[in-house]
């Protein structure tokens, strides 16, 4: 029986079913199964496999994405129970993600974040038009490995140097690595404000995350 | 309707939410305001179909009167390939000014749309991209866009300046803008309370709308041109509203998101830039839509030339006032000199080729004919001799060199042999010439420049809004 509903759980997250993962997680917890076993027999295989068949070619950003969706989706049903038990997925490692102060795109972070989700990442994306005061207090408060700024305007670029200088002037520069991403950005600009990493796309971002993780 | 009727739009816009309230429309807490059929057609009804984007000179006005279409180059990139170091770098306002004097001297471009922005100049960067167009080109200019709402009375103000007066400006502009909207259905902030600010000064702009296919618009066709026009007749609306009569103009540019990075593909194989010509003319004023000469493609070899052969069939046919974007790879991020000059290059072909064919002045040459005879030939003809440099050639045509025909050993040898064969040059040759023409002009063409009076007023409104940035939080 315990097989059976790994093997539906898995397939909520290839087909992208949200509602029908949480569904499925909870029904897992009610027969007694243990949350860690759910997650990793059922939906971490699930979200390999979205993975596995993207990489191939065979699946397209949309499915990525709602795979990611049907993850998060079971994730927060089964956190509590994870949380009690003291274990949880294992992740590559924390991010926090935003677009800039004055800019208000955030297709491209938003396609980011699932990206780097579905490849074992656990992101907190904070939005657009984040004040640098934002991105600082959620440094502190998440601690995170990794923080992404996005901006796509030439006018808003410079909010992404400033966010650097705030962190060295709050003493978390060395605690955090930082990406940035965006149509006008470009490596050299990455290297120009002191950035640890630059991506021009999606994939290039879960790339070049890992490699900031030493998991590449 | 449908759409701005039962969803809406986002309007973070105090003043414009403002002015929809006043007139009819329903704004909610969440900025999201309804606009009922009713007010989308009473606003429409008061928007000109006609009217005239003005270059420094009337032989370069353009009638945005539905029986012209031009081609305008293409805008904002972020990087240039340098003509001294051919090495990629961030745009800078000199090459605004540079590529401005290029497009002067190109006679299909009708009017600069500055293709990459001056980085170089923070926030006050549209402000100095309008002053290098104006400052090198006769044509008309783009100037106008997104800013801080502060700053865009100089836009206003230069445009005064240049024009000579208030009427003069409001009856010949030499300044449009363009704002773009934000997909799905929602404004920026800036963009709407610049266009407002343009709109009652009567500077014509459009609002753009880039709804891309899968990522921020429905992944069908029709659903991404139908919530694009939504977005764009909601900042008509507005203008209206606020401008009873101003001159606005409609564009849609519908892409597609790439399935497997996420990134942004112009080259989308519907005729969409026709039908959102089509969409425009329906609401009653012009339209920029008409296609791209411009390549997703980075690089300038056999995609970048069968785009540019596309896009510039689509400009001549799709019957938009404004269309067919010139000057810009790697989607619309990077300035390639040689590209421009190859793109303009096949402009003008398909121009030839596919534009209007002036039958009434048409020479069947009977007597001519009636002359030669049977089995004559026209070598010696006069009326040959006449005509036959009526023809445009490409402009890299070269006599033969026979000693440089290779052997027919190998794939490279046969391309050289047939392409010399039909008068051509090889590829690497095409692309030196491409570049060496635009060096030429770069080097060689200067406008006749603005009065002095008119310049350093230019300089001090400059100056002033540069003073007034450094200010703005």
């Amino acid at each position: 029986m315990a097989e059976d509903l790994y093997s539906q759980m898995k397939q909520t997250v290839i087909d992208g079913e949200a509602e029908l993962a949480a569904e499925l997680a909870q029904k897992g917890l009610d027969a007694g199964l243990a949350a860690v076993d759910i997650l990793d027999e059922g939906f971490v295989k699930g979200i390999e496999e979205v993975g596995d068949l993207f990489a191939r070619g065979e699946f397209f950003l949309p499915e990525l994405v709602q795979g990611a969706e049907a993850m998060k989706a079971a994730v927060a049903v089964l956190q509590p129970a994870l949380d009690a038990a003291g274990g949880g997925r294992r992740t590559l490692g924390v991010a926090v993600a935003g677009t800039v102060a004055g800019d208000i795109h955030e297709i491209g972070k938003t396609i980011v974040c699932s990206m780097l989700s579905a490849a074992g990442f656990t992101v907190t994306d904070v939005g657009c038009d984040v004040p640098v005061e934002t991105f600082i207090a959620k440094c502190k408060e998440l601690k995170p490995d990794l923080l992404l700024l996005s901006a796509l305007l030439t006018t808003t670029m410079p909010n992404q140097q400033k966010t650097i200088e705030a962190l060295k002037a709050a003493g978390l520069r060395d605690s955090v690595k930082v990406m940035v991403g965006g149509a006008p950005t470009t490596r050299a600009w990455a290297d120009e404000i002191g950035a640890d990493g630059y991506a021009e796309d999606a994939i290039e971002a879960v790339v070049t995350a890992k490699g900031l993780m030493g998991a590449g | 309707m449908l759409i701005l009727e039962e969803v809406g739009v986002h309007v973070p816009s105090a003043r414009a939410r403002t002015i929809f309230a006043d007139n009819g429309a329903k704004v909610g807490d969440d900025q999201i305001v309804h606009i009922p059929r009713q007010v989308v057609e009473r606003a429409m009804s008061t928007a000109p179909r006609t009217f005239c984007l003005a270059g420094r000179e009337e032989r370069f006005d353009l009638a945005l009167d539905g029986s012209h279409s031009y081609v305008a180059t293409e805008g904002v990139g972020v990087h240039v390939v340098d003509t001294e170091t051919r090495k990629l770098r961030a745009s800078r306002k000199a090459d605004v000014a540079t590529f401005a004097r290029v497009c002067d001297a190109l006679p299909l471009i009708a009017f600069l749309w500055p293709p990459v922005s001056a980085q170089d100049h923070g926030t006050t960067a549209p402000l100095h991209e309008c002053h290098a167009g104006l400052t090198n080109t006769l044509k008309h200019v783009r100037g106008a866009t997104t800013m801080r709402p502060e700053l865009a009375r100089y836009v206003v103000e230069m445009a005064t300046v240049v024009a000579g007066d208030e009427a003069s400006r409001r009856r010949r502009p030499p300044i449009c803008g363009n704002i773009c909207t934000i997909s799905p259905l929602a404004h920026d902030e800036n963009g709407l309370d610049c266009a407002l600010i343009y709109a009652e000064a009567g500077i014509p702009f459009s609002f753009m709308a880039m709804t891309t296919m899968g990522s921020v618009a429905p992944a069908t066709a029709i659903g991404a041109l139908v919530q694009g026009d939504a977005e764009v007749l909601s900042g008509m609306v507005l203008a209206q509203l606020a401008a009873p009569g101003c001159p606005v103009f409609h564009s849609v540019l519908v892409s597609l998101m790439d399935p497997y990075t996420g990134g942004y593909v112009s080259e989308v194989p519907l005729p969409l830039h026709w039908m959102a010509a089509e969409l425009a003319h329906a609401w009653g004023v012009p339209s920029l839509a008409g296609g791209s000469l411009s390549s997703d493609d980075g690089g300038i070899g056999w995609l970048a030339g069968r785009r540019a052969g596309l896009g510039a069939a689509e400009a001549v046919l799709s019957g938009s006032e404004i269309c067919g974007y010139l000057g810009l790879t790697g989607a619309a991020t990077v300035l390639f000199p040689e590209q421009v000059m190859l793109q303009h290059e096949v402009l003008l072909e398909a121009a030839s080729e596919l534009g209007a064919f002036a039958f009434e002045a048409a020479d069947t040459a009977l007597d001519v004919i009636r002359d030669v005879g049977p089995r004559g030939h026209f070598l010696k003809h006069r009326h040959t001799r006449q005509h036959m440099r009526e023809m445009r050639l490409p402009a890299w045509l070269r006599p033969r060199s026979p000693e440089t025909d290779g052997s027919l050993s190998d794939a490279d040898s046969i391309d050289r042999s047939a392409t010399r064969a039909s008068g051509g040059l090889d590829s690497a040759a095409v692309r030196a010439a491409a570049f060496a023409d635009y060096r030429r002009i770069e080097q060689e063409h200067h406008p006749e420049p603005l009065p002095t009076d008119v310049l350093q007023e230019l300089e001090q409104l400059l100056a002033s809004a540069d003073r007034e940035a450094a200010h703005l939080v």
